[in-house]
């Protein structure tokens, strides 16, 4: 009911904008009968702006010209809180507070750039590391979201895509390249530039000069908006499942931890996040230290699925087709199931349970769920990143092991437990004590 | 009867008169969506000043804009020609022209939503 009458009002806004359109095109029409090319060529409707949530009114005082703002803020500033405040029919909130942050966001950004300059010689050159790409592939992204946003005039999204995510990428590259590549640093300088140059024209025309692009072309605002390389899906996905997996471990260590101490003690704990978890463990087991009790782990890693696995799979992209995007009826799944192994109880079961992860998959990951194989290696991929994978866990052995090498003999049972649940972009840890 | 039809027009309050029939009165809002094609020449006449500036770096009198001046600066393709008896020289109009040539039409028309509902309550 509710979404209905949001519907009706969304019908009865859009009315509203045709009228207006049409009464100003109409007398454009009336007046350059002939010429349909001196017409408007777009109309827009923004919300009322209020200023730290008050509606700005004379009475409250609350009031702020825009020479104020400019004077207080500067108009870089100013421009940055504004784009920030929201865009569209829901009133927009431009706050002080964001005013005043976004001076020292962009003093903080211009120093940095600086800092950046006066070592351009120590920088790295020569092939490109994962990171590099990484960054490189962010910055692409990043070009695309922001030209999107823009179209738009969705300003709150470019100023995200341009400045707020693109510090944050920026920030988690030379996190992982303590010597940064010197082309990567200045494809940095000219996108992010050129991203920003559209809210904080003043600043980016400043960091343009300093960083010597007025040299080909004087303003940045006339220059090119950048060209954004294909983005690599695969490669977004790698960093992803990458990010995904240590958090994974953070958790499986934890619980390990617990489960281990646990079993030698009789108290009970509430484990409520992982960092507590680990805390009580240590509790648990009388003070030790956690590395007394786990410092090895093996990943699982299984590059394909089972056979049966792989026929599920084929049955349920065929119901995927006729049902994307969102995924098949979980009735259809069952009964394409149980016509294929409905011969074997025990088959049935488990291949009905598998049905099941990948119909929620498919909600998180659409028709990546269902693919029978990773664009890239896994294994690979795991022994380039150990590091930012094992980053949280303080963990002295790791290995990498294929799900399908582990023996079924008796010492292996619990690895095997947990080898038979990895499956493609699924690795699974074991942690032990060597 | 479009204009009926559409309520652009009225028969009292502010507004420009219907050139052709004075009894009625252009409906304010409906006239504010062409007066931006005033702006593109506004500054030369006006000069900075909110009245207008008979100083103006063209010397141009408001006497001087009759509806054929205006005529010929918005309306080239009804009006190739030069009004004539025109006191402003016709490289001053030339100017005025290609002003707002160059600036009209809008890209864009930004408008608050408050101003939706006046438009639509408008009888």
């Amino acid at each position: 009911m509710q979404s209905e009458n949001a519907n009706i009002r969304l019908l009865g806004f859009l009315h509203l904008l045709v009228v207006v359109a049409i009464n100003s095109l109409y007398n454009h029409a009336a007046i350059w009968d002939n010429q349909p090319e001196m017409w408007p060529r777009a109309f827009f409707t923004n919300g009322h702006v209020s200023i730290d949530a008050q509606k700005m009114s004379k009475s409250t005082g609350n009031f702020i010209t825009l020479s104020e703002a400019v004077k207080e803020f500067s108009a870089d500033a100013t421009r940055f809180a504004l784009a920030d405040a929201g865009d569209g029919l829901d009133d927009a909130n431009f706050e002080k507070k964001n005013a005043n942050a976004a001076i020292l966001k962009l003093t903080k950004e211009e120093n940095w750039i600086q800092e950046m300059l006066n070592e351009m010689d120590k920088l790295r050159a020569g092939d490109y590391t994962f990171a590099d790409k990484v960054f490189l592939n962010e910055m692409n992204q990043a070009i695309v979201s922001a030209d999107a946003a823009y179209s738009k005039m969705l300003f709150r999204d470019a100023l995200k895509a341009s400045f707020h995510d693109f510090q944050i990428h920026r920030d988690t590259y030379r996190l992982h390249s303590p010597v940064m590549h010197k082309k990567v640093l200045e494809r940095y300088f000219e996108v992010s530039i050129k991203l920003l140059s559209p809210i904080c024209p003043h600043l980016c025309q400043h960091l343009w000069q300093i960083t010597g692009q007025n040299k080909q072309i004087e303003f940045v605002c006339n220059s090119k908006w950048p060209i954004a390389d294909p983005v690599d899906l695969s490669l977004s996905r790698q960093v992803a499942y990458v990010v995904q997996l240590n958090t994974l471990l953070k958790k499986s260590y934890a619980d390990m931890l617990l489960k281990i101490t646990k079993a030698q003690s009789k108290q009970k704990v509430n484990k409520k996040e992982v960092k507590h978890a680990v805390e009580a463990a240590v509790q648990l087991s009388g003070g030790r230290d956690a590395s007394e009790l786990i410092d090895s782990c093996i990943l699982f890693v299984a590059p394909e699925y089972h056979e049966w696995q792989q026929l599920v799979l084929k049955l349920m992209s065929k119901l995927y087709e006729s049902s994307k995007p969102s995924p098949p009826e979980r009735k259809s799944v069952v009964l394409a199931v149980k016509a294929e192994f409905g011969n074997d109880k025990k088959m049935m079961e488990q291949a009905t349970k598998f049905a099941n992860t990948i119909l929620e998959d498919i909600v998180i990951r659409q028709a990546d769920a269902l693919e029978l194989a990773l664009p890239y290696n896994e294994a690979d991929l795991l022994e380039q990143q150990k590091e930012l994978v094992l980053r949280d866990v303080p963990i002295q052995h790791f290995e990498i092991h294929l799900a399908s090498q582990v023996s079924d003999d008796e010492n292996n049972i619990p690895k095997l437990g947990t080898a038979r649940k990895a499956s493609p972009g699924k690795a699974q840890p074991y942690f032990y004590k060597q | 009867m479009l204009l009926y039809a559409v309520d652009s027009s009225r028969s009292f309050g502010l507004g420009t008169r219907l050139p052709w029939d004075e009894q009625y009165v252009i409906e304010s809002l409906s006239d504010s969506t062409i007066y931006m094609a005033y702006y593109t020449i506004a500054h030369f006449l006006q000069d900075g000043s909110l009245t207008g500036n008979p100083n103006n770096q063209y010397g141009i009198q408001p006497e001087d804009l009759t509806d054929d001046v205006f005529n010929y600066i918005f309306l080239s393709n009804y009006y190739p020609n030069p009004p004539q008896n025109c006191k402003i020289p016709v490289d001053f109009l030339n100017k005025l022209r290609s002003e707002f040539e160059y600036w009209y039409p809008m890209d864009l028309r930004v408008s608050g939503k408050d101003l939706i509902n006046n438009h639509l309550t408008m009888k």
